[in-house]
């Protein structure tokens, strides 16, 4: 597909006096007056330590804030003489706030974001979210460094979170997108990421800024075309991800849908690429791990189990148009168990998962009603996962989610004789 | 003896007779043009089915959503079977009015124009109804699955409620276009809608009435409290 400029006139001048850049940061913003300002402070510092003799720029993509949150971007002193002692940088470096085009969401500020790194010819860029209380200059380091130096294309996030906390992440994302494509990357969808100029380019090819794409999905999409493309892939270890408390009125079955419609539409783009692999391997990673304070999460046990009871009850008659019997058998039966008793097996939640990936791919259904179907199943299952590991420590954790991993992987045979009869 | 038994019963076995000789041609003739009509329509609609099969029409109709639109009101047939099956029935319905003209020319002629007069109708109102169905198996469902997530109870109450609202609705809208009971279709209809806006409005009135409190005060004190910095604002001109 041609490449479409989609920016600004102001900002096509701001390009035209910048000419070119080795390093862009893009900022994609709504409403995050509160946290906006040291994230900006963080990058700048990062920038000025660590890449000093490097031309740089830091983009704000803003959502249309009705807060303060682009003032606090052009406010935010980005030479901070401090800074300026530590480290003295021959090049200013340069600030870029505009608002973005298309749909509202993260995949249209990171569109503007990657149109500006291509006009620039950018080596290397990174995306943070804005909304991060727990980013430091030492992130700018570990998403760029691999890029500059290492000569990979695309660099995710490694964080440390509370067990609780990414359950979309550890119970679908993280054991299908390493299932299917055979690369271990733990946090898929982190939101935090560093690329390479040529891959921002090639982003831009890409006819999906009319699509789930253009919002919550952006992050998976990212991913899931750098691995399958096949392009340089790493990961940095950043520590503890503490961000900005969530809109309480968010809603869990749109954000599912989002991610989870642009997860599957992606096994459908790429079923050439991962119909021959199987097993995983593992990814390098960059970035000295250490052990952090993580901030606890609450869960709300009783309704988790209640929303799945809900969904067994009065969601039957639409999960028997795709799903096999025994499964639903199984599903029904899980309901009868209470509190403590309440098991979801990985087996089980692997092969539902797997159902309505192939339902997603063969039209069983309207695709938003079938992702948002599940709402209740990933209650469930999430429900399984906290009261399994409910005395589990961080490292125990992590081996029940590399079970579940290993579940995806086993069944993946059962996945493809689903798909292709 | 004799005249009565030629009068009581001959003349009318005679006459039976006759109708019967007249009629019997007719009705097969009216049989042939059935069975005319259910194989012109078997050819056809086989014509059209391959033909739109070879012309790829089904993948077409998948590309531009309508296969999915179907799909949404439980219709899991091709498109062109669809179509192929339609046209089927039109020509066998077709065919058997015909037929039934052929049975009593006075009598059906009349029926005979007056159906095919009526046919555009008939075809409009089916097609209202199609759209409304598939329209009320779609939203039920949304709501459906909507409701479940939001954990509210009568869910499946709710989502059937609105599928029969839709259906009514469709159903009234079709039986309009037919020209039959408009008047007592639309009222009811009004009086059904009405009453449900009325309790809902009632319901919320008497259930919400501190949130609406609360709301309205909210506002009015935030457009007092701008006006007064509007002022303020412009105090020094």
């Amino acid at each position: 597909m041609a490449k479409e400029n989609i920016l600004h006139s102001e900002v096509l001048k701001q390009i035209e006096k910048i000419k070119e850049t080795d390093i862009l940061i893009g900022i994609p913003s709504y409403n995050n007056a509160r946290t906006i300002g040291h994230v900006i402070r963080a990058v700048n510092a990062g920038l000025v330590k660590y890449f000093p003799d490097r031309r740089s720029l830091i983009v704000n993509s803003d959502g249309g804030s009705k807060d303060e949150t682009t003032a606090i971007v052009h406010h935010t002193e980005i030479e901070d003489p401090r800074l300026i002692m530590l480290s003295h940088t021959p090049h200013p470096i340069h600030k870029i706030v505009t608002p973005y085009h298309g749909l509202p969401g993260k995949g249209s500020a990171f569109r503007t974001i990657f149109q500006i790194a291509d006009n620039l010819n950018a080596k290397a860029c990174a995306v943070v979210d804005s909304d991060l209380r727990s980013i430091t200059p030492e992130w700018i380091e570990l998403l760029l460094k691999p890029i500059l130096l290492e000569n990979f294309d695309y660099v995710a996030p490694f964080y440390l979170r509370h067990k609780y906390d990414g359950t979309i992440t550890n119970s679908i994302i993280y054991p299908l997108t390493r299932g299917l494509y055979g690369k271990r990357i733990r946090q898929p969808i982190g939101g935090d990421f560093g690329f390479s100029g040529k891959l921002a380019s090639h982003y831009l090819t890409k006819d999906v800024w009319g699509t789930d794409v253009a919002r919550y999905g952006i992050d998976i999409w990212m991913t899931t075309t750098a691995i399958a493309e096949g392009y340089k892939v790493c990961q940095s270890f950043l520590g503890a991800k503490i961000h900005d408390a969530k809109d309480p009125g968010s809603d869990l079955s749109a954000m599912l849908n989002q991610v989870l419609g642009a997860v599957f539409n992606l096994a459908e783009t790429y079923q050439h690429v991962w119909f021959s692999i199987r097993g995983s391997e593992p990814t390098p990673i960059f970035g000295f791990r250490f052990e952090v304070g993580l901030e606890p999460v609450n869960v709300n046990l009783d309704r988790m189990i209640n929303a799945y009871k809900q969904g067994i009850a009065d969601l039957g008659s639409v999960w028997k148009r795709f799903l096999p019997p025994d499964i639903l058998e199984s599903l029904k039966k899980l309901a009868d168990g209470n509190g403590a008793n309440f098991c979801f097996p990985d087996a089980l939640w692997a092969k539902t998962v797997f159902e309505f990936v192939v339902a997603h791919y063969k039209n069983k259904m309207d695709r938003g009603h079938l992702i948002k179907s599940m709402t209740p199943l990933y209650l469930g299952r999430t429900a399984s996962f906290v009261i399994e590991t409910s005395n589990s420590t961080a490292a125990d954790v992590e081996n029940k989610i590399e079970l579940l991993c290993l579940e995806y992987e086993n069944l993946k045979p059962y996945l493809l004789d689903r798909w292709r009869n | 003896m004799r005249d009565f038994f030629e009068v009581a019963l001959l003349a009318p076995m005679r006459r039976l007779y006759e109708e019967l000789v007249l009629f019997i041609p007719r009705l097969l003739g009216m049989a042939v043009l059935i069975f005319l009509g259910f194989f012109l329509g078997w050819i056809v609609g086989q014509f059209v089915r391959r033909s739109l099969m070879a012309m790829k029409f089904d993948k077409v109709c998948s590309q531009v959503g309508i296969t999915s639109f179907l799909e949404k009101g439980n219709i899991h047939k091709p498109t062109s079977e669809l179509l192929a099956s339609c046209l089927y029935w039109l020509i066998i319905i077709s065919f058997f009015m015909i037929g039934l003209r052929t049975l009593d020319e006075s009598v059906m002629s009349g029926v005979f124009s007056r159906f095919f007069s009526f046919l555009p109708n008939l075809i409009i109102a089916l097609f209202i109804f199609i759209i409304g169905f598939i329209i009320s198996k779609f939203i039920a469902r949304s709501v459906l699955i909507g409701a479940v997530n939001a954990q509210i109870r009568s869910a499946k109450l709710l989502s059937i409620g609105v599928d029969l609202l839709i259906l009514i609705f469709t159903l009234s809208l079709a039986l309009e276009q037919l020209g039959i009971g408009q008047n007592t279709i639309v009222a009811a209809f009004s009086i059904l809608f009405g009453g449900i806006v009325l309790a809902l409005a009632i319901a919320f009135g008497l259930g919400g009435r501190q949130l609406a409190r609360d709301f309205l005060e909210q506002r009015l004190s935030q457009k007092r409290q701008k006006e007064r910095e509007d002022e303020n604002q412009f105090s020094h001109l």
